[in-house]
């Protein structure tokens, strides 16, 4: 929910006259004589009903003067069948980061009105549960059909002074509310996200400052084929925005940000210079001119020698060299040092991953300053320290076209500091990134056996998730990775032969992965009396497709731009005529515009008694309008219809 | 569902024969085999079996020393030491150096870190965790740890694994052993004379010596066998202790395990409960007959006791009180099987409770007369005709006449009486019991499209493992989706409309009942159609990720059926009829049968899996049923406009 990046606690320490002793949470109970809840007409197809959460924020001066949070979470379900008692009856509560978990209690509330309470007894710790850290956990106890569960617990936590929660999941919801309160003096400010309630500011409230957001029958978030899921669901955000008992002045400003992070990722001890210099030296950086290649070289052989660990402590620059190992903030701080010891300026980028969130420029909230870049200007080309798949051009594609906090490093005489602007990072050209193929097929001996020669072509982010780790993999899961991309139309080919090539550490993203392959296809072939039916689709491997979509609900997004180019030699077996090629022929486009961004062409041609194919197909943007729906559907079903095309051969 | 008695499994083949605090020559970098990621130099075991106030006490110490290779290897830095109040562990020592090029630096190892988590099959248990974190590993770095632990109960020592993920350059396991203490051992994926043994009289000890160097790594992950099928290890059982002419036994024989499973349920399987009874006898109020009584009371736990482990101890052993179980809703498999133990004896019903194992443990009773044998506990119900039902209330789509596939084949530990048991296999479900029909009636327009109705029909393990396997509980519109992604009728085109479920676990059914609309498969041409009348064709999705050159196990044998029918318009003809089909051998069958009647053909394709395991002696006909399957249900018929 939250990042622990600066609490400037300074900020909010507190003015004694708002000093408030009793926390509104002691007062807050369910309901004495609970009944549970009568399901509404087609409820009862479902195996539980969410039926209220309501969560209450608190930020409380206690006597110390110290601001806690006290987090409040209440929630009642329904139970409508045994499949709702195991999917429901064990809570989790995470107690990662808190002072304390206040209480704890449950109780199962049965259809005659009986409840029966959680013993203190049943409540279980765990340090570490999966790996995801410490939880307080319990399952409810005498939960049967058509009752209620209930539970309420309250943690008492440092304050998140920024934040964003996500309301919808993927089950409904028929009540929500959260309410927020805080100390007169601290004013919060909160945004919401994808049609949820904005926040309602409760004006009888005197003493202390209160909104609430309240939202009914929340529907469950649609995980839709290429759209970012999670930036999609309802969701809000919140800031502490001014402490009136110290200034009128705005907090937690993106200016603010700017400046420490420009403190935490530029600054170093003059200590920190020399291993420096010897990093790029080993790295023979000096061999190279011009400023693209220093870069290159560099990210290369960084990556290659120090490997990114997310919980590794913060080392000195000495200490990464000798141990090779470095935490993100060690890593960036790397980067930054030698890039300006090549003498290029760099920025420090800081934003979301656009699947999760997008990067909201018009509300400072800091909960958005959540990703590390290193942008070079001169060359307009991002670092992503951890990321050990990207490579020089190719930045991590979820943060493209996504904005971002850009700081630079600018100087007064002899101070520096760091100057920020909101900026939108670039999306790599469609034509950089492919996936090309070459295919000819012969027909052998009576059962007519396609045997297949494929030249596959990965290039940029279409061998990004796969050629950066092949040289990590064991020798076995190389070869059966090898073996699924070699067999191009499918598992149930018999593999004859194949060979690989740019699958080394030094090709990863600089050289297109490349396998050649010859594979026995008999799958692909039907007999029809004397006539045979070759699936001439299937050469182009299993596509996806949106055949079976809904009315959709978010917006087509897609991780990188890229296109595919497919060219298909296919041998007339002798004294046999080829039928039904007509169909070989498709043009399905986003629009009939010149620049249409996506768009599949297929054609052929009969030369020499060969079959020859082209198919092309492409994707040039990133997000595509959810009224062109449609169009966007056409073209990736064109690709999945390519796949089904049958072609027959008839005896001349 | 299992019994956590196994939770120092294989990921803790450790051991021993390098001294702490003793460097490392740099000469050792010259063995080890540049193509890996890791080796280990060395796991020792060192155990000690002492008799004390009449008593057996079993210390063991375990050293594993390291080198990493690679660079790959070295974000595993995580090493995990599981403790337990069976299997305390204590003295963990851990030691690092690293290579600069010339020789190996000691670097400091912070002690590792303790936690509390459960095991992975438990809710909540008594697991503590030690973690060792290896900060600053390079390559060539070597790593060393020790502890110690205790078997508090003699009867939980012990299977040593041989093998392991990675080469190990000298394994040895030593016991010594007190004279009046008789151990059995045996082994397993190994032969005696593969490892070296050695045996000694030490004073009043006799000492047991296995050891063998340049251990090659096994593969843990060979599709769906479990490793304990083919990883090298060594049984070490406590059969018995003589003291002062008398002797105690502990596990010499099934009958010995028998005995010690019976003591630790005897409190509640003893005892009457009176509000067990009251809730018993309103669920079998209108019942007359044993059968029928007892299957109210199974599905009555099935359906109404949520599956929750909690082990703590011996509590992993011994079950809870049936009352409190009831009041509760929430048990273990050693929970469920009492309550129905005494559902069933309030009704002056005998059944019995019983030990068996998952089909993820290979051993029988006969041989390993251990502990390790079984992982579950169920109840066993015996009717007139001798016929033993296993009811196994944790699995909650489970007919009353079936058990669940888990089982299938595996010896049953059936408690008789305090002084009798007898050992049953539960069957292998016979493969017409798990039945799939598909049926697909169709009618073709002369646009090409087909259009019609398609049943889905499942019953016994058919039916539940796809329930299971496509999360039908979870979320039925995820279910559908999940389904008929994995199970094609034509190509991923065709659409799917108005889908009406009916699963009924006592009538042992599940049925799909859909509209279908089919495009973009049959291929039309200037004046005929051309189709494949078999619509659906990944018919083996359920083992399609295996590899096929290696062993593997169907989750149980099988029987599927598919009928299809397709009615064409008045203005055609059928040719080109394909022709029938038939294959048998021992273990596969398949016939495919085509008529055209009118307007309308009809085929059907049948075929059975009649064993469950993949293995040498069959390979070569699963694959040569496999193939010519596909091939044989590749055939196309060509409607001609008629004249």
């Amino acid at each position: 929910m939250i990042k622990n990046y600066y609490l400037l606690l300074a900020l909010i320490t507190i003015n004694f006259a708002y000093a408030q002793k009793t926390p509104n949470y002691l007062a807050y109970n369910w309901e004495e004589n609970p009944k549970p809840y009568e399901i509404e007409k087609n409820e009862d197809t479902l195996n539980y009903v969410n039926v209220k959460e309501n969560q209450i924020l608190e930020y409380i001066y206690e006597t110390s003067g110290e601001l806690v949070m006290y987090s409040t979470v209440h929630i009642n379900i329904h139970i409508n069948n045994s499949k709702g008692i195991e999917q429901k009856n064990k809570v989790y509560i995470s107690t990662s980061n808190i002072i304390e978990l206040m209480d704890v209690k449950g109780r199962t509330i049965l259809k005659n009105g009986k409840t029966i309470n959680l013993p203190k007894s049943s409540i279980k710790k765990t340090d570490n549960l999966d790996n995801e850290g410490p939880f307080t956990y319990f399952v409810f106890e005498g939960v049967e059909e058509n009752c209620d569960i209930e539970y309420i617990y309250t943690k008492k936590m440092s304050p998140f002074l920024y934040g964003s929660f996500s309301v919808q999941s993927n089950h409904q919801k028929k009540y929500f509310n959260y309410d927020f309160i805080s100390p007169i003096n601290l004013i919060f400010e909160s945004k919401s996200y994808n049609g949820l309630s904005n926040a309602v500011k409760d004006t009888t409230e005197k003493e202390k400052n209160k909104f609430t957001i309240t939202q009914v029958n929340i529907p469950p978030a649609i995980n839709e084929k290429y759209s970012a899921y999670d930036a999609s669901k309802m969701c809000f955000g919140f800031k502490l925005a001014y402490n009136t008992a110290r200034s009128k002045a705005r907090l937690y400003t993106f200016d603010i940000a700017a400046s420490d992070f420009y403190k935490t990722y530029f600054e170093i001890e003059k200590s920190e210079i020399k291993p420096v210099s010897k990093l790029l030296k080993a790295a023979k950086i000096d061999e190279f001119k011009n400023p693209e290649d220093k870069i290159r070289e560099l990210e290369a052989y960084i990556k290659s020698n120090i490997f990114y660990q997310s919980d590794a402590k913060n080392l000195k620059f000495s200490e990464i060299i000798e141990f090779k190992i470095a935490n993100h903030l060690g890593l960036s701080k790397l980067y930054i040092q030698c890039i300006k010891s090549l003498g290029l300026d760099v920025e420090l980028v800081i934003t979301t991953d656009r699947f999760e969130r997008k990067f909201d420029s018009e509300f400072d909230n800091w909960n958005q300053l959540d990703d590390i870049l290193l942008y070079i200007p001169e060359i307009d080309i991002y670092i992503s320290p951890k990321n050990i798949q990207s490579r020089f051009e190719y930045l991590p594609p979820q943060y493209s076209t996504n904005k971002g906090l850009f700081i630079k490093e600018v100087s007064v005489g002899d101070i520096k500091s760091g100057a920020s602007k909101i900026k939108t990072i670039k999306t790599l050209d469609y034509t950089k990134s492919y996936h090309n193929q070459n295919c000819i097929v012969n027909f052998k001996g009576e059962s007519f056996l396609p045997v297949i020669t494929n030249t596959v072509t990965f290039n940029g982010y279409s061998a990004f998730y796969t050629q950066p780790y092949i040289h990590l993999m064991k020798q076995s899961d190389r070869d059966n990775l090898f073996k699924d991309l070699a067999k191009v139309e499918g598992p149930d080919s018999k593999l004859i032969e194949y060979t690989v090539e740019n699958d080394k550490a030094e090709d990863v993203m600089r050289k297109p992965l490349l396998i050649k392959s010859t594979t026995n296809a008999q799958q692909l072939i039907e007999k029809a009396g004397e006539k045979y039916i070759f699936n001439v689709g299937a050469l182009i491997g299993p596509q996806s497709e949106l055949y079976q979509e809904g009315k959709r609900t978010t917006t087509p997004e897609i991780q990188y731009t890229h296109f595919f180019k497919r060219d298909i030699i296919i041998q007339i077996p002798e004294n046999y005529k080829a039928i039904n090629l007509e169909s070989l022929s498709k043009k399905v486009v986003f629009n009939g515009n010149p620049t249409s961004p996506c768009n599949f062409i297929s054609n052929y041609e009969v030369k020499n008694n060969q079959i020859i194919i082209s198919i092309y197909e492409d994707y040039k943007i990133l997000t595509y309008p959810i009224n062109d729906f449609e169009n966007y559907k056409n073209v990736i079903n064109a690709a999945a219809d390519f796949n089904k095309i049958k072609i027959i051969f008839e005896k001349n | 569902m299992a019994l956590n008695k196994h939770s120092l499994g294989v990921l803790l083949i450790l051991s021993w024969s390098i001294i702490f605090g003793q460097s490392y020559s740099p000469k050792i970098i010259d063995k080890v085999n540049k193509n890996e990621i890791m080796m280990h130099l060395s796991r020792d075991y060192y155990s000690t079996l002492k008799i004390n106030n009449r008593k057996i006490d079993v210390s063991s110490k375990y050293t594993e020393s390291s080198i990493y290779i690679s660079k790959n290897s070295i974000t595993s830095n995580l090493r995990k030491i599981y403790s337990s109040e069976l299997n305390p562990i204590k003295n963990i020592k851990a030691e690092q150096y690293n290579f600069n090029g010339k020789k190996y630096q000691k670097i400091k190892v912070d002690n590792p870190n303790l936690s509390f988590q459960p095991h992975a099959e438990s809710f909540y248990d008594d697991t503590k965790v030690y973690t060792i974190n290896y900060n600053n590993l390079k390559t060539y770095s070597i790593t060393k740890h020790e502890y110690e632990t205790e078997y508090t109960e003699p009867r939980l020592y012990k299977m040593f694994y041989i093998d392991d993920f990675y080469d190990t350059d000298n394994y040895s396991n030593t016991i010594k052993c007190d004279k009046n203490i008789k151990l059995c051992f045996e082994y397993y994926n190994i032969s005696k004379n593969d490892i070296e043994y050695s045996e000694k009289t030490e004073g009043k000890y006799i000492i047991y010596t296995w050891k063998k160097n340049n251990l090659k790594k096994i593969d843990f992950q060979k599709n769906n066998i479990n490793y304990r099928y083919y990883c090298a290890a060594i049984g070490v059982r406590i059969c018995s202790m003589n003291v002062n002419d008398s002797s105690k036994v502990y596990l010499t024989s099934t009958k010995d395990l028998y005995d010690w499973y019976h003591s630790l349920t005897d409190e509640v399987s003893n005892k009457n409960y009176s509000n067990v009874k009251k809730v018993t006898d309103s669920i079998t109020g209108n019942l007359t007959s044993d059968i029928d009584k007892i299957k109210a009371i199974y599905y009555y736990v099935q359906e109404n006791i949520s599956y929750i482990a909690i082990e703590d101890g011996m509590s992993g052993f011994i079950p809870r009180s049936p009352e409190l179980i009831l009041e509760k809703k929430i048990g273990d498999c050693k929970d469920m099987a009492t309550l129905i133990y005494n559902m069933a004896k309030s009704q002056n019903i005998k059944c019995y409770l019983t030990w068996v194992g998952t089909r993820d443990l290979p051993h029988k009773y006969q041989d390993n007369p251990t502990p390790f044998n079984d992982n579950h506990m169920i109840t066993s119900y015996i009717d007139e005709n001798k016929k033993i039902y296993f009811l196994d209330a944790t699995s909650k789509e489970n007919h009353f006449n079936y058990h669940s596939s888990m089982i299938q084949g595996k010896e049953g530990l059936i408690g008789i009486s305090k002084e009798q048991y007898q050992i049953s296999e539960a069957p292998i479900i016979k493969a017409e019991f798990n039945k799939s029909i598909d049926t697909l009636i169709t009618n073709l327009s002369n646009n090409s499209i087909l259009t019609g109705k398609r049943k889905l029909y499942l019953t016994g393990l058919e039916r539940t493992e796809l329930i299971y396997n496509k999360g039908y509980h979870r979320n039925k519109n995820t279910f559908l989706i999940n389904f008929h992604k994995d199970i094609v009728i034509a190509n991923n085109k065709t659409l799917y409309n108005n889908p009406v479920i009916d699963n009924n676990k006592r009538e042992n059914y599940f049925k799909i009942n859909e509209d279908i609309i089919i495009s973009d498969y049959v291929s039309k041409l200037n004046n005929e159609y051309v189709l494949n009348p078999i619509l659906i064709k990944n018919i083996f999705e359920f083992v399609s990720s295996f590899n096929q050159d290696e062993d593997f196990l169907f989750e149980n044998l099988l029987e599927k059926s598919f009928y299809y029918e397709t009615t064409f318009p008045e203005n055609l003809k059928a040719t080109e009829i394909p022709t029938n089909k038939q294959y048998r051998d021992p273990y596969f069958s398949y016939e495919i049968i085509y008529t055209v009647e009118e307007r309308t053909i009809k085929s059907k394709v049948k075929y059975s899996i009649n064993t469950l395991n993949i293995n040498k002696e069959n390979r070569e006909y699963w694959k040569k049923f496999s193939e010519s399957i596909i091939n044989d249900i590749n055939q196309s018929i060509v409607l001609k406009t008629k004249n």
